[in-house]
């Protein structure tokens, strides 16, 4: 993981907080030169009131002058209130615009394998930390830095003061800073060795929390009982939790012992010999008043000092684990790549070339030297048990996972020639899993807004697809919301509706290559014919790949592949394959047993 | 606005429940609110004792010695405020931890209709939300306790104040000397005071409802950014996010709603932030006020120096400690609306489950289930989802259910499971009406594989037991049964495996099918006189597949079991069939009788499989 220094990143953030608004840091620099002035003032105060009143003065210019004074005083203090609110809302609003929503862009632009694989998912979730909430990471670095900033120069501007009247006192002061700073770093190292198990007892307790209050969940929650295996999840996971929290506060807790001890000692020490200064008339009452006001100053900022040192630290972490996923190697083509707009409206070739595909930390290929040609125009069903490689195959041809060795080509050229965004447009992929967005209806089809979705071709495809008549029944009809998100009345479709709005999506998108993962799993059988007999029609024009457990899909394909392990075991159409009587003839006879006209007597040979 | 009264009711069911979590948490807070309150004042009395020493020219050794006595306090005072601060961080945090879970356990006991209202996800959502508003009942408990360090503070200082309404004897003053000798002059001090705390309270008020506002405003706005921030970053949604660039909708999206929450978020901080920084004006104007009087008195001789200093020092105190007092008591007041969010969905009650006939136990298996007339429609529609089914299930048997999407048969099972009540009719189970039924009992009986079935991150073991009575063998023999033994045979840790990798263990992914073959796993391992089993193999190759079919005699035994699929196949090995058609049952028998009739909708159906496997 890349590591950027404490400044490094405090610049970093503030950069971007600039290039978000550029009156920020006059805000910033007023701030600090009135909290500055506020304890001085402060201490000033009663220092010249006392002066005035042992050298006898009149009573108006008493007024006068402490009128003056507390003017000036209450102006600083009205000032920096009222700026100190505003920057704290300006931190906030640099959290969500120049840092929240970027982390999300990223999120939606990177490459797929970023997203899916366990490293990439780590570092999202580490830099999410970061951007969450007000009193961690950015805002945290944000809220934190200034005051850092201006109680270091307090300390410096306070006790060269001191100094100048006795030094003594000063060393004291410094020792108590040392001591401080030791104590507080040797907290936090024990906080970071206990960082990672603190994390993982707190995202399991979230998990545990957050998956309780899921509706998909409820319904086996129920049926399985499985309140209780949750609560003591929760119940256990707390306690974790809580313990190692209150040990790195045990820790920070001798800290401030030592702090205390130290004013205890600050205190006998600068009285001591500030009393003995004046009885001895080296100062004055007022010199003596005004120092005392600044000695507690000094602890003032020393203990604002530490505080915020520790937070700044601790915000620098999270910082840096944003930076470290906002500079992800995207592991895509972000460039300018071959012209893809003169491929859209043609039947394409599509060519795996020694193709092999390992997952990350997985032992063996999943996919090992795959040397497939599909001819333009060509219909592929792509068969094979699970666990196979077929949806791993999809996932390589779309462009989301790149090839571990070998290359694949589209119309001859190599997938990693294209921009990889642009290269998305030649697919329209319907996966098993289905996903929809909380969106109307239309933008799940078009995926774009209102003004950029073409609302008579939505109309055709879901003709196509078989799901208009429900669509018509709906008030809102395609401008229905689905799911309560974001609007109330939102509907929810059933799991067959679902893959018709799947199969209206990639219709929409009319790319020139089709890929159907399992697209009739959850269709009725007649509504899965009606997808057999469009098929033809459906994929004129292009080139499509069929993946199904439904064997009667492979009758209209050109050719099937047989998939196993990773590697093509048979190939040819229907015909061909059942006269081989080999992997695929037995899969299919297994499949229509139950179908025969005739019932064959129950074979109970495991296969 | 909740009344005075009111209020007071709340913290005090607010401290009740404190107690019942932790009854030293509470005096813990009230003693370290003593403790703090307490400590500046000694600097503030020995302060001004120091100085009025020196003026009167008193030796070293007295001065002295009121150094040592200031120091001994402050000591004893600062090292138990630390001790003390220490004990109650620890409870705060386990306490807001505590809260947390609650939330989520209420979830867990809701009725499931209640579940998909859209009230009920608006007060989840709130209540989450209120929590983290308000900080939780730790962080309460901490407000009281500056409370009452306030309360505490105002009295210390209000004795104090009190030399300020001394008269001095003095020999022949002048008018200006006998006015300022006058209590009354302090009388003046205080009525300012207390004018300046009125308008304090009027304006911290204002600011506390603009604040509560905004909050309620944006529980929709915020609910709706999470969710987006979901659709950026959650890998699931990323391949359609990619392939059918859905991208721009999405920063759309957000940005609108974030440029929505910014908008008020601002006119918030403009109209709150002048309001604060008049209350620091009022504040000032009294500091004023009170170094002239009380300077006046120290030059025309009344008081002394160091009184000077003690004076302004108390009378700022007890403008603070009442005005934090007010600014506590707001801030409270405020967090106890949040609060009564999270209290509320607590409250809520649930309808539906209560029934109390216990079940009888019978080792037979014979479970009678029938549908009576029923008719049901979801809560938040009229449109009749199943009109006027009734059918009786044969015990033993295994049931068949086919039918088009949207014909009813999730619902039916649904329903079958009580996750509804019927909206018409009756369910029976041995001829009495299951909602008589306690629930827990009643669940007991039946298993289901849904079709959007959910594994959660835990082992496998875990899984397919529901963290209930751990049987390794049971559990692995099931597992077997539904076909993956070589799958976990090859799995280092084997059923103790994690299932994802939620949490950085060495946990797997599992494909659609092996998903599928655990949950028919868990459903079996349950072993109820009733299994129900909704597509559970749309996600298995042939060969899986088949294996189920056949086995499907051995893995439900005698057991009374129903099987929903689209693959018709199944049809052959149940013992009979319904067929489901809008809501209606318009079909039943067995495959051979229900082929007979040519024109039905299981002909078609049928017909429209069967014949790609008969070429």
């Amino acid at each position: 993981m890349k590591q950027y220094n404490a400044f490094q990143n405090t610049r970093y953030v503030y950069s971007q907080a600039n290039s978000y608004n550029k009156k920020y840091k006059y805000e910033l620099l007023l701030t600090f030169f009135l909290r500055l002035l506020i304890p001085i003032t402060a201490s000033f105060i009663p220092a010249v009131v006392v002066y005035l009143i042992i050298n006898g003065y009149e009573i108006k210019d008493f007024v006068l002058i402490v009128g003056l004074i507390v003017l000036i005083y209450a102006l600083i203090n009205y000032i920096n209130t009222y700026i100190s609110m505003a920057i704290d809302l300006e931190n906030t609003f640099i959290r969500t615009f120049a840092f929240y929503i970027l982390l999300c862009e990223k999120g939606r632009n990177t490459g797929y394998e970023n997203m899916e694989f366990e490293a990439g998912r780590n570092k999202l979730m580490k830099a999410s930390g970061a951007i969450q909430t007000n009193w961690r990471g950015i805002e945290l670095l944000l809220k934190v830095f200034p005051l850092l900033i201006t109680s270091f120069v307090g300390l410096l501007l306070f006790s060269s003061y001191i100094l100048t009247i006795n030094f003594t006192i000063v060393l004291v002061l410094v020792g108590m800073t040392i001591m401080n700073l030791l104590l507080n770093a040797y907290a936090r190292k024990y906080e970071k060795r206990t960082e990672e198990e603190l994390n993982t007892y707190r995202t399991k307790l979230k998990y545990f929390q957050n998956e309780a209050n899921k509706l998909v969940n409820a319904k086996d929650i129920r049926i399985y009982k499985l309140e209780n295996w949750f609560y003591k999840g929760i119940k256990f996971f707390t306690k974790k939790f809580s313990s190692t929290i209150m040990k790195q506060i045990s820790h920070y807790s001798l800290a401030n012992f030592s702090d205390s001890l130290f004013s205890i000692g600050r205190d006998l020490i600068a009285y001591t010999i500030l009393v003995a200064m004046v009885i001895e008339g080296n100062i004055s009452v007022v010199q003596f008043t005004f120092m005392i006001g600044i000695v507690v100053g000094f602890s003032v900022w020393l203990n604002q000092f530490s505080t915020n040192f520790a937070r700044f630290k601790e915000a620098n972490i999270s910082v840096n684990n944003y930076r470290d996923y906002i500079s992800l190697d995207d592991c895509i083509n972000n460039e300018i790549g071959e012209d893809v707009e003169p491929l859209l409206d043609k039947k394409l070739t599509i060519e795996f070339r020694n193709v092999s595909f390992t997952y990350p930390k997985a032992e063996k290929p999943t996919i090992s030297n795959l040397n497939l040609k599909i001819d333009a125009g060509e219909k592929i069903a792509l068969v094979g048990i699970n666990g196979a490689g077929k949806t791993t195959i999809v996932k390589l041809l779309s462009g989301l996972y790149r090839p571990t060795e070998g290359e694949i080509l589209i119309n001859g050229i190599p997938s990693d020639k294209f921009n990889t965004h642009e290269y998305f447009n030649l697919f329209g992929v319907i996966f098993q899993d289905v996903n929809t967005f909380a969106f109307t209806i239309a933008q799940n089809i078009s995926g774009k807004s209102d003004k950029d979705t073409d609302f008579e071709k939505v109309n055709k495809v879901l003709e196509k697809s078989g799901l208009a008549e429900k669509i018509s029944l709906l008030p809102e009809k395609e401008n229905t919301h689905l799911t309560q998100i974001i609007f109330d009345k939102g509907i929810m479709l059933s799991g067959g509706e679902l893959q018709k709005l799947m199969l209206s999506r990639a219709l929409y998108k009319n790319a020139p290559i089709l890929v159907l993962d399992e697209p009739t799993s959850a269709l009725d059988p007649l509504a899965e014919q009606a997808l057999y007999l469009q098929y033809n029609s459906l994929t004129e024009n292009k080139t499509s790949i069929f993946i199904s457990h439904r064997l009667s899909s492979t009758q209209f394909c050109n050719r099937i592949i047989y998939l196993e392990d990773g590697a093509i075991q048979e190939m040819g159409n229907h015909k061909e394959l059942m006269k081989k009587a080999g992997k695929y003839s037995k899969m299919f006879e297994i499949q229509s047993q139950y179908y025969k006209e005739n019932k064959k007597e129950e074979n109970e040979n495991d296969y | 606005m909740t009344t005075k009264s009111n209020i007071f009711k709340k913290i005090h069911a607010v401290i009740k429940l404190s107690n019942k979590a932790d009854r030293f948490y509470f005096p813990l807070v009230i003693l370290k609110s003593l403790v703090t309150a307490t400590l500046p004042f000694v600097a503030i009395i020995f302060s001004a004792l120091i100085l009025d020493g020196f003026i009167d020219g008193l030796g070293k050794a007295s001065i002295m010695a009121y150094v040592y006595q200031m120091i001994i306090l402050s000591a004893i005072l600062l090292l138990s405020r630390t001790t003390l601060n220490f004990f109650c961080e620890q409870k705060t945090n386990l306490i807001n931890l505590r809260l947390d879970s609650e939330i989520s356990k209420k979830t867990l006991n809701l009725d499931f209709e209640q579940l998909e209202s859209q009230i009920i996800k608006d007060k989840i959502s709130r209540a989450s939300q209120g929590v983290n508003s308000s900080g939780g009942i730790g962080s309460f408990i901490n407000l009281l306790g500056v409370a009452i360090e306030n309360i505490i503070a105002f009295i210390y200082s209000f004795i104090l104040i009190s030399a300020i309404f001394n008269r001095v004897d003095l020999n022949n003053p002048d008018t200006v000397t006998k006015i300022f000798n006058n209590p009354l002059v302090g009388v003046g001090l205080m009525v300012l005071i207390v004018i300046s705390l009125l308008l304090n309270f009027t304006i911290l008020s204002k600011v506390n409802k603009l604040q509560y506002k905004l909050f309620e405003d944006n529980v929709f706005t915020n609910r709706l950014f999470a969710y987006f921030t979901d659709a950026s970053l959650d890998y699931k949604l990323s391949k359609e996010v990619r392939l059918y660039h859905v991208n721009k909708l999405i920063s759309d999206s957000m940005n609108k709603y974030a440029l929505i929450f910014g908008k008020k978020f601002h006119s918030f901080v403009s109209a709150s932030g002048s309001m604060i920084s008049k209350v620091g004006l009022l504040n000032h104007i009294i500091l004023f006020s009170a170094y002239s009087i009380i300077g006046i008195k120290a030059l025309l001789g009344l008081i002394s120096v160091g009184s000077v200093l003690l004076l302004v020092s108390a009378i700022t105190a007890f403008n603070t400690a009442i005005t934090d007092f007010i600014i506590t008591m707001s801030t409270a007041s405020l967090q106890i609306k949040y609060l009564s969010l999270y209290e509320e969905y607590l409250e809520i009650n649930t309808e539906m489950y209560k029934g109390t006939l216990p079940i009888e136990k019978r080792n037979d298996s014979q479970f009678d289930f029938e549908f009576r007339n029923v008719s049901f429609h979801y809560p938040n529609t009229d449109e009749m989802i199943l009109k006027n089914v009734s059918m009786k299930m044969e015990i033993g048997k295994k049931l068949a259910i086919v039918g088009p999407n949207g014909a009813g048969k999730t619902t039916f099972i649904k329903l079958l499971c009580r996750l509804y009540d019927p909206t018409k009719g009756e369910i029976l189970l041995n001829g009495i009406d299951i909602r008589k039924y306690d629930y827990k009992e009643y669940i007991n009986l039946v298993s289901v594989v849904f079709q959007d079935f959910r594994l959660f991150s835990s082992t496998i073991k875990d899984n397919v037991t529901s963290g209930q009575r751990e049987n390794d063998e049971k559990a692995l023999q099931y597992l077997t049964q539904a076909g993956l033994k070589a799958r976990i045979e090859k799995l280092e840790n084997g059923i103790d495996t994690y299932l994802y990798s939620n949490f950085g263990e060495q946990g797997i992914e599992v494909s659609g099918g092996e998903a599928q073959k655990i949950a028919i796993a868990r459903a079996l391992y349950k072993d109820t006189p009733l299994v129900i089993l909704d597509e559970p193999t749309s996600a298995l190759d042939p060969i899986s597949e088949y294996e189920i079919y056949t086995k499907f005699d051995t893995l439900v035994e005698n057991k009374t079991a129903i099987y929903i699929s689209h693959r018709m196949a199944s049809c052959r090995f149940c013992d009979s069939i319904i067929v489901f058609d809008k809501g209606k049952i318009i079909q039943s028998g067995n495959h051979d009788e229900l082929l007979c009739n040519t024109e039905g909708l299981y002909y078609n159906m049928w017909s429209a499989q069967a014949k790609y496997y008969n070429t």
